[in-house]
C-alpha cells in the first residue's frame, strides 16, 4: 500500500506515488539548483517540466495510471542527470565566480591525463560553507543534534549525550532551547540543501548523486517497514498536511513530555540519593553516643517519618518512570508477570502510603511546634491546667487590678517536651 | 603501451556528438519549425541524442545567442507547445556552419584516407 499524490506537471494532472514523487521533486529541485546561474532557469525548468509532463502522459497512455517510481527513474533516465545536461559552450559563456583559467586548465589536464573520461562538470561556484540545517531523516526528534553535529562535525552521539546532559544540568533549559532550535533552524529538505548541511561543495554531479542515493535509501526502508530508516522516512517522506500535522503534534507533545519529564527526573535521583544517605546516616547513628542536646537537632523520631514519606513518594513517582522509559526505549518485551505483579503492588502501597505518611509527618510537626498558653490571675496562685501540660510554654501573667501595664507581673514558665513524649 | 583497454567507444560516441549537436538542431529547424520534443525523436532516429535534458540545456543557449525564437502554439492534445524556429541572424550562421563543416570533413577524409592506405608494416629505416 502507498500513498498517492495529485500533482500537476506542466498544466496536466497525475496521480503519483509517494516514493516516486520524492524522487521526481528531488530531481527538479536538483535541476533547478543545477542551472540556477541562468538567468532564465525557471523558463528552462518550465521546458524540461514540459517535456516529463508528456513522457509521463505517453506513459500512461491516456488512462488514469499510477506513476510509479519504475516511471520517474525511466523518465530521469531518458533526460538524464544533471551532469550529463551541461552545455560545454555554457561554460564559457556564463560569468562565474570561480577564476575562469583554473577551471579550463583543471578540466584540459583531467581530459589529458585519463583518455576515456568524461571530463568533469562544470562547478558553479557557489561557495562551500557549510551551513546549519536539521537532519530531519538522520535525526530521532527534530534533526537539531545531527544538523549541529553535521555543522561542528563532532559525532552526533557526543552532541546527543551533551544535550541530554545539558537539559538535565540547566533544568530543562536546554530542552527548551531544543524546541527554539527546532521550529527557527529550517530542515534540509531539498538535495541542495543537504549538500549544503553535509559541507561538500554542491556540484552537479554530487547533488545527482545526492538524489539517486536518496533515492535507494528510500526503497531501502521502504522495503524493510518497522526499522528506524523506514520509520524516519515515513515521518519526514510525509507531505500531505493531516499526517505531517499529526507527526509534528506528536513531536511537540514528546518534547512538552521531556521537558516536564527532566525535572522528575532530576528530582527522582537527588531524591534517591537524599533517602540512601538517610538511610545509611540513621542506620550508622547511635542516639546513645550523640553529644547531649544533638539528638534533639537531629530529631530521630522526625527523620525517620520523613524518610519513610520520602522513599514512599519515590517509589510512586519511580515505577510509573520505570515503565515510561521502558516504553519509551521500545523495549516490547514482556516482563515477568511476577515481576511486573509485585512492582504494580508495591506502587499501590506506597501510592496509599504517600497522603499517610504526610498527613502523619505534618502532623507530628505540628505538635512540635511550640504551644503557649496564657493563664490571667489576680490570685497570687495561677491555677494551670492539665490539659495545657501538653504545651511548651506556659506564660503566666498576674493582674494587680491596675491598668496600668507596667504593673503587670510576668512569669514565664517553658516546659521543654521530650522527643516521643505525651 | 597498451591502450586499447582504456578507448571508451561511448564516450568517443558521446564527444563528437556534442560538438555536432548544435548543427544537427539548426540543420533540422532549416527545415521548418518544430518543437523540443519533435527534434527529439529525430535526433533520435539519427542516434545523435541520448539524455534528451542536453537539448533542453542548447535551445536555451541559442536562443540567448539570437539564433532561435520560439512562439507558442496550441495543440491538438496536452498543453501548448513552443515552436522553435531559425533567425534570420541564424540562417546566415548556418550558411557558415555549413561551409565550415564541408571543409572539415573534406580535411578529416583526407587524413582518413592517407590513414587507411598507410603500408601495412612500418617502414624500416635502417634499410
Amino acid at each position: 500500500m502507498k500513498k498517492t499524490f495529485n500533482i500537476n506537471i506542466a498544466g496536466t494532472g497525475f496521480t503519483i506515488d509517494d516514493d516516486a514523487y520524492t524522487l521526481l521533486s528531488d530531481y527538479l529541485s536538483t535541476l533547478e539548483h543545477a542551472f540556477s546561474h541562468l538567468d532564465d532557469f525557471r523558463e528552462l525548468i518550465a521546458d524540461i517540466e514540459g517535456r516529463i509532463s508528456e513522457l509521463l502522459t505517453e506513459m500512461s497512455d491516456g488512462g488514469t495510471r499510477i506513476i510509479t517510481l519504475a516511471n520517474v527513474e525511466a523518465v530521469i533516465a531518458r533526460m538524464g542527470k544533471p551532469e550529463d545536461f551541461i552545455d560545454a559552450d555554457v561554460k564559457m559563456t556564463v560569468d562565474y565566480d570561480i577564476p575562469k583559467d583554473e577551471t579550463i586548465i583543471d578540466i584540459d589536464e583531467k581530459a589529458e591525463t585519463k583518455p576515456g573520461a568524461v571530463p568533469p562538470p562544470y562547478v558553479p561556484h557557489t561557495g562551500s560553507v557549510k551551513k546549519f540545517f536539521r537532519d530531519t531523516q538522520g535525526g530521532m526528534i527534530g534533526g537539531v543534534c545531527a544538523g549541529i553535529s553535521h555543522y561542528t562535525g563532532i559525532d552526533v552521539v557526543w552532541v546527543r549525550l551533551l544535550t541530554v546532559l545539558l537539559a538535565v544540568l540547566s533544568l530543562s533549559t536546554a530542552a527548551l532551547a531544543y524546541v527554539v532550535l527546532w521550529i527557527v533552524v529550517p530542515p534540509a529538505e531539498t538535495p541542495y540543501e543537504k549538500m549544503q548541511m553535509m559541507g561538500e561543495t554542491p556540484t552537479i554531479s554530487n547533488i545527482g548523486r545526492t538524489v539517486t542515493d536518496n533515492f535507494y535509501e528510500s526503497s531501502k526502508s521502504a522495503e524493510t517497514p518497522g526499522t528506524p530508516g523506514g520509520e524516519g522516512a515515513y515521518m519526514t517522506g510525509t507531505r500531505s498536511g493531516s499526517s505531517r500535522f499529526f507527526s509534528v503534534l506528536l513531536k511537540v507533545l514528546i518534547v512538552i513530555g521531556l521537558i516536564i519529564f527532566v525535572p522528575v527526573a532530576i528530582a527522582l535521583v537527588l531524591g534517591t540519593l537524599a533517602c540512601l544517605m538517610g538511610l545509611l546516616f540513621l542506620s550508622f547513628l547511635n542516639i546513645d553516643t550523640l553529644p547531649p542536646g544533638l539528638e534533639d537537632v537531629i530529631g530521630t523520631y522526625d527523620a525517620t517519618w520523613g524518610l519513610t514519606l520520602a522513599i514512599a513518594s519515590q517509589i510512586a513517582l519511580g515505577i510509573p518512570v520505570f515503565f515510561l522509559i521502558r516504553a519509551m526505549a521500545g523495549n516490547k518485551r514482556s516482563m515477568q508477570r511476577g515481576f511486573r505483579n509485585t512492582l504494580l503492588a508495591i506502587w499501590v502501597v506506597s501510592v496509599i502510603a504517600c497522603p499517610v505518611l504526610t498527613a502523619k509527618f505534618f502532623n507530628r510537626l505540628e505538635n512540635r511546634r511550640p504551644i503557649d498558653i496564657d493563664i490571667e490571675t489576680t490570685e497570687e496562685t495561677a491555677y494551670i491546667p492539665t490539659d495545657s501540660l501538653a504545651a511548651d510554654s506556659i506564660k503566666a501573667t498576674k493582674e494587680t487590678g491596675e491598668t496600668s501595664p507596667d504593673k503587670v507581673k510576668s512569669i514565664n514558665i517553658t516546659i521543654n517536651r521530650k522527643d516521643g513524649e505525651k | 603501451m597498451d591502450n586499447t583497454s582504456n578507448i571508451n567507444e561511448a564516450n568517443i560516441k558521446s564527444q563528437m556528438r556534442k560538438g555536432m549537436l548544435e548543427y544537427c538542431i539548426l540543420l533540422i529547424l532549416s527545415k521548418g519549425r518544430a518543437y523540443p520534443s519533435d527534434i527529439i525523436s529525430r535526433l533520435k532516429e539519427a542516434d545523435m541524442i541520448v539524455v534528451e535534458g542536453t537539448l533542453y540545456t542548447l535551445l536555451n543557449r541559442l536562443r540567448k545567442e539570437g539564433k532561435l525564437n520560439y512562439e507558442w502554439e496550441e495543440s491538438p492534445k496536452g498543453p501548448p507547445r513552443k515552436y522553435f524556429f531559425l533567425t534570420d541572424y541564424c540562417e546566415e550562421v548556418l550558411r557558415y556552419t555549413s561551409d565550415a563543416w564541408n571543409q572539415i570533413v573534406a580535411n578529416v577524409e583526407h587524413f582518413r584516407q592517407s590513414h587507411d592506405n598507410r603500408p601495412e608494416t612500418p617502414i624500416d629505416l635502417q634499410k
